[in-house]
């Protein structure tokens, strides 16, 4: 079986607040959120030596922030991209060390995505139109929403998918973000909530879209030989995919079914490395910059029939108490944005059963399982999470991790 | 086909920008003298829809330019209440589909609905192309879009 099951592992995580006035240089939230990891995994600036980021041009690169915190790199990369990045750059982490490069890699992203460079396209220079967004963006089609919205309407066309069906996405979300002191937004939604907040682009609603917000998050990555000596019982790294890819970028609208995502490609390489199926996986991480995203990338990697994601979603399967949560921070839709970071961030601690909810000794491990409002989040012996990481209908990667 | 003066979205858009290689020049050359040239491959004959220098069916560098009939099914749509671009505030909401080209190989194309922006829209109406011309100005050439445009009756 190719690839690098169970050699690898997430020792160390760190976030700064989530916020929307962070009032804080990318550099200096990228300072705290790597050290926070380094912490966390107990470790100190001589024992990092690798370190990648991502970013969009609103991020500080690598050498910055090891410098920043006293680390000598003998590896770094700062890469272009956004959601699905995590899951690869994870990826990556495992293949600089099993090449030798280095020893332990900290992987973070620093983005003020509420009050510098928004997502959702205000407060950003209109580009020139030219090759793809020559087709796109002369008709008024740029944003991700506008670009992926096509592909949700024809979900709905084709499979009778409903709005009140996604609706359930935000409103599972909403539940899990109300046991979750760090989210952004903590108050519980209901269906009809979404379906009363005002168009974006239709079929997404106001509530059908992820938040923006300011935030720094970061993960650790080493040797299994070297994470039992850390402080944190390892998330061992089963199988990962990385930004894997639809034939067709560019345009991904260009052919095949639309509303087929990338995971579609993902799916055996992840599952084949990790040796296991869908029903081994106890908690989904399905990248929510969107209610659809995390409906299409459940069916695309087997947890639905293709055209079955409204039922699944809307089903409870999704929501803490059911059997398989999605996404229990509170994900995009309620946490925060942090072009999936936090998502893994979450499951890692699931796996640890450490979930920093409500539960007055969470830190030790002791939770009451009682989901209602301002209560748990904590899933009852996770011990298989899966991350199903989104850029676009036609680049997605994955990860799955165990305790 | 219908021709039109008017634009379907506000003034103040970047105009489009052709890149120096030339790869989508045919196209919009072809939208000048209103006629919707797609590419084809040379080898086997596969419409094929953005421009790309590869043919995605035989993986031939081959590709030509082809004339086809400007008409095809609505596939997908959306309404946009939320623009990017600033001079869109002016036209809120407005449409955009994915039109299918049934008589090019169903390749498909982005483009903007003309009419009511708020009418009912069905998946599978028929739609034929409105070329759209703008006079340009200052370093801007004149160029035309296709837009589209439901077909009465079907
Ligand atoms: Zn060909």
């Amino acid at each position: 079986m190719a690839g690098l099951k169970d050699q690898y592992a997430i020792v160390g995580i760190g976030e700064t607040e989530y916020s929307r006035d962070s009032g804080r240089t990318t550099r200096a939230m990228g300072v705290e959120a790597v050290r926070s990891a380094m912490r966390d995994a107990g470790l100190g600036p001589d024992e990092v030596d690798g370190m990648l980021s991502y970013h969009g041009n609103d991020s500080t690169a690598s050498p910055t922030i090891a410098t920043d915190l006293g680390i000598r790199l003998n590896f770094y990369m700062d890469c272009s991209g956004g959601g699905s990045s995590t899951e690869a750059l994870i990826g990556i982490a495992c293949g600089v060390i099993e090449a030798g490069m280095c020893k332990t890699v900290a992987i973070f992203r620093s983005m003020n995505g509420y009050t510098e460079a928004r997502i959702g396209g205000t407060g950003r220079q209109a580009p020139a139109f030219r090759s793809g967004a020559l087709q796109q963006g002369i008709y008024g089609m740029s944003s991700a929403a506008q670009s992926f919205a096509p592909s949700f309407m024809r979900h709905m066309y084709e499979y009778g998918t409903t709005s009140e069906q996604l609706a359930h996405v935000k409103v599972a979300h909403s539940k899990h973000a109300s046991n979750n002191p760090k989210a952004f937004y903590k108050e519980r939604v209901s269906v009809q909530d979404v379906l009363a907040s005002r168009w974006i682009v239709k079929p997404l609603h106001l509530l059908d879209c992820c938040v923006e917000t300011d935030n720094s998050t970061a993960i650790i990555v080493t040797s299994v030989e070297r994470a039992r000596d850390m402080a944190q019982s390892p998330a061992y790294i089963m199988g990962v995919a990385g930004r894997t890819s639809k034939p067709s970028v560019g345009y991904h609208w260009r052919s095949g079914p639309i509303s087929r995502v990338a995971g579609h490609y993902a799916r055996p390489i992840v599952f084949g490395t990790a040796g296991i199926g869908v029903d081994d996986i106890d908690v989904t991480g399905s990248y929510d910059a969107f209610s659809f995203t995390t409906m299409l990338q459940l069916e695309a990697y087997g947890f639905c029939a293709e055209g079955e994601g409204g039922d699944y979603v809307s089903s409870g399967i999704i929501e803490l108490g059911g059997d398989r949560p999605n996404n229990t921070s509170g994900g995009h839709l309620c946490e925060a944005y942090t072009h999936g970071m936090n998502l893994v961030i979450e499951n890692v601690r699931q796996l640890r059963g450490k979930i920093d909810d409500y539960c007055p000794n969470w830190q030790d491990g002791e939770h009451t399982y009682d989901y209602s409002e301002g209560g748990c989040r904590q899933v009852r012996d996770a011990e298989i999470t899966m991350n199903l990481g989104w850029a676009m209908p036609a680049t997605g990667s994955a990860l799955i991790m165990r305790r | 086909m219908t021709d039109e003066t008017s634009s379907y979205l506000p003034a103040g858009l970047p105009a489009p920008a052709a890149n120096v290689d030339g790869l989508e020049s045919p196209f919009w050359e072809g939208t000048r003298r209103h006629e919707l040239v797609v590419q084809r491959c040379n080898d086997c004959e596969t419409y094929q829809w953005g421009p790309e220098w590869i043919c995605h069916h035989c993986r031939s560098f081959d590709l030509g330019w082809t004339e086809v009939p400007p008409r095809g099914v609505l596939y997908s749509w959306e309404r946009v209440w939320y623009p990017v671009h600033p001079a869109l505030q002016a036209k809120l909401p407005y449409m955009v589909v994915l039109v299918e080209l049934p008589d090019a190989g169903n390749i498909r194309m982005v483009g903007n609905l003309v009419g009511d922006a708020e009418a009912e829209v069905e998946i599978g109406a028929a739609v034929e192309a409105v070329f759209e011309d703008h006079e340009g100005g200052g370093d801007v050439e004149p160029y035309t879009l296709v837009q589209w445009r439901v077909v009465e009756g079907s």
